[in-house]
């Protein structure tokens, strides 16, 4: 019996940038990445601003065109499919982003809002089922009803990231990527943020890719991590392993690099 | 920065909206039928000609406010359906980009490169003068403007994260198109409109004046102020009145609109 | 030797024009060569802070209290007093540095322009000393820097280069606005020694952030902000041990969490 094909996989990945100006080579973005993630598994790709991790998501999206290797969703590639075909496979898969507030569209309320994914084409009306759907993912996320008629200007970046988690979820999606989703919070929201991924994921057993440079956040969510650095992998494993004990000098460096509120560790002065 | 609307221009253009939509109930004169008694009157108290007639006894004030009345209908029809064509052609070619945007833009730029008054003669001579014929050449016309405003926002709502979001949510185009690109527009699409119905108006007034638009006795009030110029040496509050209500209408709207787009920093 | 503090509030108090206050009664001093972290959430008032000691708070507010800054009070201080003192004796530093740098001109001609204007040197001079500023913040290649666009350059360059431009005029309080906020941890780091040696040349900076972890890092004394009240203010390292008040101790829960370390008892 042939196992399942992972749930996303990329194979030798590359993005190159477009050269803007005449004198500027085209970067390569993203070099030979391979990675994978099962179903009901979590991946994080950790590494530091520059190093990719945007544009490798939004190559697994398809948001950007490869310039080298595939990107596998249920064991098809993507290169191939037409545009209604990749829109209906792009439910398999859905986002949050860093920004609440810049990824819920200002001028509409939070109802129309997260029912979004439910009403892809342009005649899709919202009914009263569709409404009840939206009140369950709401408080799903820790939403009361009240919120409905709310748009995202009058939300806190807490309350706004739970709506796009909301609106992440209500198509229920087989893979969440999630792109530094509390970075933008404040610190004393991040855990909470969090922990209500993490209970959703297990909840709703859904494969979980979590980009960030928070390394902390990647040993709270996910098995395995993979770190980036400058469009290519340095090393990639066990969250726990690795991060105990790094086999790459720069994983080690990221991990020193972490601050901590420890009394023990806090307050070196002899920062290098 | 004052958040609040003109005042004087909202009073003046309620006041001119109300008297044109009103005029039928106002006033026991109509504006067409001649009286051959009372022909020529100065403004006076009696027999409610608060304004005077003109040389067919017709009153004036009543006239008065049927051409703002109809100046209105055709600027108020026009501008809708210009507005309708030109939202949907510019967010269609600034959300497709590439060859659509091309063809779409190079028809507009065609367009606009027609000479209007003759295209609106030649109209004439093969149709006749006809107060729709007014309708859809001037409404064929302004549509150009509010494409390239259109377009314009849509190629820069175009880049931001939600628009990708409904992207990866598997949303067709024109879902997007409709659902989250056109919300964003509603405020500059006031603006335009606000700034379009004085053009339209000025530009009706101009037809008629010339004889293009509209036909006696229907009013407006270009037809006015031709007649009042014709009559201005004898009567110079024939060509006055017209004069006046043009200015005011025209100005509250271009006031109107420019607070418009200071409140949406365009 | 005695020394004053370099910057003492008392009962400083800002009001919006429609009457929600936004920082309520506080009291506090910095000393020379001191860090003082100012932690709160969004919307405690911290950035608020900053900017009315520079006078430039939201138009319509009102100040009440004092600020005495090196023997001149900035509360309710009019222009003449305070344009002198900005970007000289205090600078400011802004969290998102590409919304401060202009994107239509270099770095360098951004840089040098602030040189001529608050050191007053010329072209020549002025070049040598951002030259050397660059240089001092450990940055790379200052050379070919100055030639590049803000769009050009990563955000955590960016956020270096704004550091050195507020201090080149070597100011005696910076006052930073969560600085590392953006930032990856590497480059956070770097910020963050940079600061510190700032402070072991004399200069005091107030560093406002939702991060106890920034705090923890260099941050001599803390304050702790509430929607416009301060809870509690001391030691970073008492703080971090036992936190007296119970919203420093939510906060620090939250960040002990994050790191996976057992709340405090």
């Amino acid at each position: 019996m042939t196992p399942a094909p992972p749930l996303l996989e990329a194979r030798a990945l590359g993005v190159r940038s477009p050269g803007r100006r005449f004198r500027a080579e085209p970067v390569e973005l993203l070099r030979g990445v391979d990675l994978c993630v099962q179903q009901g598994q979590s991946l994080a790709v950790v590494g530091e601003s520059g190093a990719g991790k945007t544009t490798l998501v939004r190559a697994l999206l398809r948001l950007v065109r490869p310039s080298a290797g595939q990107v596998l969703v249920g064991g098809q590639d993507l290169a191939i499919l037409s545009p209604q075909e990749l829109r209906e496979q792009r439910r398999l898969i859905q986002v949050v982003f860093q920004d609440p507030l810049a990824s819920l569209n200002p001028a509409l309320d939070v109802l129309t809002l997260v029912a979004d994914p439910l009403r892809p084409g342009l005649r899709s009306p919202l009914t009263a089922a569709l409404r009840e759907r939206v009140v369950e993912q709401l408080s799903a996320v820790g939403l009361g009803s009240q919120y409905l008629s709310r748009r995202a200007g009058q939300l806190s970046g807490g309350q706004a990231q739970r709506v796009a988690i909301a609106r992440a979820l209500i198509a229920e999606p087989a893979m969440l990527i999630c792109d530094e989703p509390v970075s933008a919070l404040d610190l004393a929201l991040r855990a909470q943020v969090l922990q209500l991924l993490d209970h959703l994921r297990h909840t709703r057993n859904l494969a979980l890719l979590l980009v960030t440079h928070d390394l902390h956040a990647a040993r709270l969510l996910c098995e395995h991590t993979l770190v980036l650095r400058r469009g290519a992998v340095v090393e990639q494993g066990a969250t726990a392993a690795l991060l105990t004990n790094p086999a790459a000098d720069y994983t080690r460096a990221l991990l020193g690099a972490m601050l901590s509120v420890d009394p023990g560790r806090a307050g070196s002065r002899s920062v290098s | 920065m004052s958040r609040s609307l003109p005042r004087a221009s909202l009073v003046l253009l309620g006041l001119l909206i109300s008297a044109a939509v009103l005029v039928p109930w106002l006033s026991p004169h109509d504006y067409f039928t001649p009286d051959w008694d009372h022909t020529e009157l100065p403004p006076q108290w009696s027999r409610g000609h608060l304004l005077g007639t003109d040389e067919l006894g017709r009153d004036l004030l009543v006239r008065l406010m049927w051409s703002c009345r109809i100046s209105l209908l055709v600027a108020g029809v026009a501008s809708l359906i210009s507005l309708v064509i030109g939202l949907a052609w510019g967010v269609t070619a600034g959300y497709f980009g590439g060859r659509v945007d091309s063809i779409l833009m190079r028809v507009v730029d065609v367009l606009y490169s027609v000479p209007f008054t003759p295209f609106v003669i030649v109209l004439t001579v093969l149709f006749g003068r006809d107060l729709v014929l007014l309708f859809i050449a001037i409404g064929a016309v302004s549509w150009l403007d509010i494409a390239r405003v259109t377009r314009a926002q849509t190629l820069g709502l175009k880049e931001r994260e939600f628009i990708i979001a409904a992207e990866v949510a598997g949303l067709t185009p024109w879902a997007i198109m409709w659902r989250h690109i056109v919300p964003n527009l509603i405020g500059i699409t006031l603006v335009c409109l606000t700034l379009t119905i004085p053009a339209v108006v000025t530009t009706e007034a101009f037809l008629s004046y010339l004889g293009l638009g509209a036909q006696s006795p229907l009013t407006s009030l270009g037809v006015m102020l031709a007649d009042g110029a014709a009559q201005m040496r004898s009567r110079p509050l024939l060509l006055i009145l017209p004069a006046v209500v043009l200015i005011a209408l025209v100005h509250s709207c271009n006031r109107l609109g420019d607070a418009l787009k200071d409140r949406h920093g365009l | 030797m005695a020394s004053e503090p370099l910057l003492r509030l008392q009962a400083y108090s800002q009001v919006r024009a429609d009457g929600t206050p936004v920082l309520q009664d506080l009291s506090f001093e910095l000393g020379r060569g001191e860090i003082l972290g100012v932690v709160g959430e969004s919307g405690s008032g911290k950035s608020q802070l900053l900017l009315g000691l520079l006078g430039l708070a939201m138009p319509g507010s009102r100040v009440s209290g004092s600020a005495c800054f090196d023997g001149i009070e900035l509360a309710r201080a009019p222009e003449p007093v305070l344009r002198p003192l900005r970007g000289r004796k205090i600078a400011m530093l802004f969290q998102d540095p590409l919304l401060t740098w202009n994107p239509c001109l270099t770095l360098g001609s951004q840089l040098i322009e602030t040189a001529r204007l608050h050191l007053g040197s010329d072209s020549g001079t002025a070049r040598a000393q951002v030259l050397q500023a660059l240089a001092e913040a450990e940055l790379p290649d200052a050379g070919m820097l100055l030639d590049r666009y803000p769009h050009e350059i990563s955000g955590g360059m960016r956020q270096r280069a704004l550091l050195a431009m507020s201090v080149l005029a070597k100011p005696a309080l910076l006052l930073a606005d969560e600085p590392t906020t953006a930032l990856d941890p590497t480059t956070q780091r770097r910020v963050l020694a940079r600061l510190a040696s700032l402070r072991e040349r004399g200069m005091s900076i107030l560093l406002v952030t939702h991060d106890l972890g920034v705090v923890a890092e260099i941050a001599d004394r803390v304050l702790v902000l509430q929607q416009g009240v301060i809870v509690e203010q001391g030691a970073t390292a008492q703080l971090l041990r036992a936190p007296a008040s119970a919203y420093a101790r939510t906060l620090l829960d939250a960040a002990r969490q994050m790191e996976g370390l057992p709340c405090l008892p």
